[in-house]
């Protein structure tokens, strides 16, 4: 078990679940964490279940399913209000037996919820292109990480949800699921009286035996994707091969790349893109160093599209060619450096620093980091930029009857 | 500087009242800490679109506070974003209905930022140009919500709810609306409501005291002058609808509803206003929230999904309940919502639930305030409302199962209107 100890003013309990990333699990790893903090067998139906956390004074779970590298990592973290603030006693206790209830003791699942959670997954399929946003990215993705694991949903398929059955979660739970490596992370002011109680319920821990790995295909010839619907803006993606990764010595060059790129306000493309040309209201890009990608995204005006794509294209082959200037890099750093002092200050950022850290075997300190950012040369910056490769664009636009002129 | 202790939270403020009227509260982290956030923040948002100068009323066009947040970033030496960024601070705005909030988050450089936050402030530069460019980028913002479903609902539902009042229509104003703000609305917009007395600064986190206090005192002497607080006008809204209930065509997945209960307000007092939203916010928990009986029939009768919420406003002149669904039965849907809030509430309401709630509550004001950017929020929220986020706790602890109870009174069946996007 990892420890934070602090004084922030709420409890974090945090569980990994980490296996390989497959396909064909997808399904039953997105839905099993709904599953598990809907009921337990004490607390059998949803309506229970909600009630026992609004008596924990508003204790709440937060549940995600992630892809890192090649393994997938299902967390489930369980945030209670500090006992000694509300001078609960028994707080600690019932969020503990909660939590135990929640992760280990599921003898069986309830169908009703089971079929209704699936309804909801199902249902939210069945609505993706009303959220143009959300679709432009999903169908962006199945482009870009075609034939890959990235381009296959991490809810797994339609198909995938409507086949599932009761049964095969039972068991793919039993099972799978809680054999998986188990790591725990506690966040909060914690006596040592209490650290005893945790440490009874959290016992499970088991250590990773798969070698982490992070790859991508090589570049291939440019795909353009353009997609007519009924919207009122145009969405343009753009994905570049960026082969480094987390692990690689580029890969604080990487970020600062990402960050003059279209990652804060003094960004080119902020500054180029919406500032002097005034072609849309959103325009970044994000660097992904489990894949090793980098993606540029803007909602633009329609009549527009054209040009702004063009002017993006550009862009960014004008900041390979010429590189940028020491001034840029030098604002960058002093950024990148910004951030990174202050996620140490969000309790959740550290919940899941320190799982990350451990899964990776990251070693680094806080003060090693700041200087490796500092020690980032233009030369390396250069030699970075050259690893960009466009990939694929993907225009999601409006049709003509939707356009409104300004 | 005046010193309030807060012992059951831990939280310590800091009060510097400046001659001109500005106050700035400072609520300190202990080290090891990193993190400074400061919000400078003025009691003027969306719905302030008409104000007195003079002996004049000034109209100015729906979206004006929004531009106004996207315009003061504009500074005669370039972007003022672009500086924050140089400084390593990371700078945003926000505008709501009744206050705009201009904040940097910063580890290094805090004094620095916070000079260039209030030159950004004290050095306005509108100009014909820079105006109308940013008429395109703010037809962008607009667009970009105007694609998302739920938005374009929640603007019709207001134009069916209200005649005149502001809140009809969207904090961005109209991809119309904009075309008509220039530097002259702009302008008066600054003189009447930015100048130094208007202010509110709040910074939470890693702080000097030594050096805040010197940074105001010269501030201070720099700008000595005490404004008259402006007054704003709101046109009188009647009580009914606009429209009671329409039904549109749309090409969307699944058919969704959306249903407004227009609220008559009341003028109380501050404290009041906040008591009377917490109690209209509980009642809707207790009949709609996670843990009642209704919603787990929604579920059960497959009514609902998982993008059902409930959404309770109170803003000046305008209070409103809004809920939200996507459902496969949509007609259906609306008839149990209608005869929930018109005829059955009350067999819903339990003094169980009730006290559940408030334990719900008061931890949800401990979540907000291990959240720097979310308690130094709420702190200039509440105290641009009169109150302070601390006593907003005792005033929860005075909300009773009566006022519960008479809340559900407030819900009239003719002040409800609802509006259906169906399936094409």
């Amino acid at each position: 078990m990892l420890l934070i100890q602090n004084d922030f003013k709420t409890i974090q309990f945090a569980v990994y679940f980490t296996d390989l990333d497959e396909e064909h699990t997808r399904v039953y790893r997105f839905l099993l964490p709904k599953l598990l903090t809907s009921h337990t067998n004490k607390l059998a139906t949803k309506t229970m279940f909600s009630e026992k956390l609004e008596d924990l004074y508003g204790a709440y779970f937060k549940t995600k399913v992630e892809r890192v590298g090649n393994l997938s990592v299902v967390s489930i973290i369980l945030t209670i209000v500090d006992p000694k603030i509300v001078e609960d006693e028994q707080l600690l206790d019932q969020a503990l037996s909660l939590l135990n209830d929640v992760l280990f003791e599921h003898t069986l699942f309830n169908p009703e919820i089971f079929n209704e959670e699936k309804r909801m997954i199902i249902e939210q399929w069945e609505t993706l292109a009303d959220k143009k946003r959300l679709y432009a990215q999903t169908k962006f993705y199945e482009h870009f990480f075609k034939g890959d694991a990235y381009g296959y949903p991490m809810s797994g398929t339609l198909e995938d949800t409507k086949k599932l059955t009761l049964e095969k979660m039972q068991d793919y739970y039993k099972n799978v699921f809680l054999n998986n490596t188990k790591k725990f992370v506690v966040n909060g002011r914690i006596e040592n009286n209490d650290l005893k109680k945790i440490e009874n319920i959290l016992i499970q821990e088991t250590q990773l035996s798969i070698p982490f790995s992070t790859t991508f295909r090589d570049p291939r010839p440019l795909v353009i994707i353009e997609e007519k619907t009924d919207m009122q803006q145009a969405i343009i993606k753009l994905g570049y091969h960026f082969p480094i990764f987390r692990n690689d010595s580029l890969y604080n060059t990487a970020v600062l790349i990402d960050t003059v790129l279209g990652g804060y306000a003094e960004s080119r493309l902020f500054k180029e893109i919406r500032e002097k040309e005034g072609l849309c209201y959103d325009v970044s890009s994000s660097y992904d160093y489990y894949k090793g990608v980098l993606t540029i995204s803007s909602g633009v005006d329609l009549k527009q599209k054209d040009r702004a794509l063009e002017a993006i294209r550009k862009l960014v082959q004008v900041m390979v060619a010429q590189g940028i200037t020491e001034d840029e890099l030098k604002h960058a750093k002093s950024y990148y450096a910004h951030q990174v002092k202050s996620s140490l200050d969000s309790q959740s950022v550290l919940t899941k620093r320190a799982f990350i850290r451990d899964l990776l075997n990251h070693h680094e300190t806080f003060e090693e980091k700041l200087l490796a950012i500092k020690n980032v040369t233009m030369d390396d910056f250069n030699k970075a930029l050259h690893l960009l490769t466009l990939d694929t664009i993907y225009i999601l636009y409006g049709g003509e009857n939707d356009k409104k002129d300004i | 500087m005046i010193k309030k202790i807060y012992d059951r939270f831990n939280e310590n403020v800091y009060i510097i009242k400046l001659k001109n009227g500005m106050q700035v509260h400072i609520l300190p982290k202990d080290d090891p800490y990193f993190t400074t956030y400061v919000e400078l923040s003025v009691p003027y948002g969306a719905l302030d679109l008409n104000y007195k100068k003079n002996l004049e009323t000034i109209i100015t066009p729906y979206g004006s506070a929004h531009f106004f947040e996207h315009k003061i970033f504009a500074m005669p030496d370039g972007d003022a974003f672009a500086k924050f960024s140089m400084l390593g601070a990371d700078a945003n705005a926000m505008t709501s209905y009744n206050q705009t909030s201009y904040l940097f988050v910063a580890t290094e450089n805090v004094m620095e930022s916070l000079a260039h936050l209030m030159d950004m402030m004290d050095t306005p530069f509108f100009t014909l140009d820079n105006v109308n460019q940013e008429k395109n980028i703010i037809a962008e913002e607009l667009k970009m919500y105007l694609d998302d479903p739920n938005v374009v609902m929640q603007n019709k539902l207001m134009e069916m709810m209200y005649h005149v009042h502001p809140i009809r229509y969207d904090i961005g104003g109209t991809l119309d609306s904009i075309m008509d703000v220039t530097p002259e609305v702009i302008g008066g917009i600054y003189d009447t409501f930015y100048n130094p007395s208007n202010r509110l600064i709040v910074i939470a986190g890693k702080v000097d005291l030594n050096q805040i206090k010197a940074f105001f005192k010269d501030y201070d002497q720099k700008y000595p002058i005490k404004y008259k607080k402006p007054k704003t006008q709101y046109p009188k809204e009647p009580k009914k609808l606009v429209q009671k209930n329409i039904i549109e065509k749309m090409n969307v997945g699944i058919d969704k509803l959306m249903i407004g209960v227009k609220l008559v307000p009341k003028r109380l007092s501050s404290k009041e206003q906040i008591k009377k939203e917490m109690a209209m916010s509980m009642l809707m928990n207790i009949l709609l929230g996670n843990s009642s009986r209704v919603y787990a029939k929604l579920l059960e009768d497959k009514l609902i999904n998982q993008s059902f919420f409930v959404n309770v406003t109170y803003e000046k002149n305008a209070e409103n309940i809004m809920i939200y669904a996507e459902s496969k039965h949509v007609r259906r849907l609306k008839k149990v919502l209608i005869e929930l809030l018109t005829e059955t509430a009350k067999n819903e309401l339990t003094e169980s639930a009730f006290l559940r709630y408030k334990k719900v509550y008061l931890g949800q004001f401990i979540f907000a305030l291990n959240n720097l950017e979310t308690k130094a929020y709420l702190y200039g929220k509440y105290h641009q409302m009169g109150s302070s986020l601390f006593e907003v706790v005792d005033l929860l602890q005075d909300i009773t199962y009566q006022d519960v109870l008479f809340a559900l009174g407030l819900i009239e069946k003719k002040y409800i209107a609802t509006l259906i996007h169906k399936k094409a």
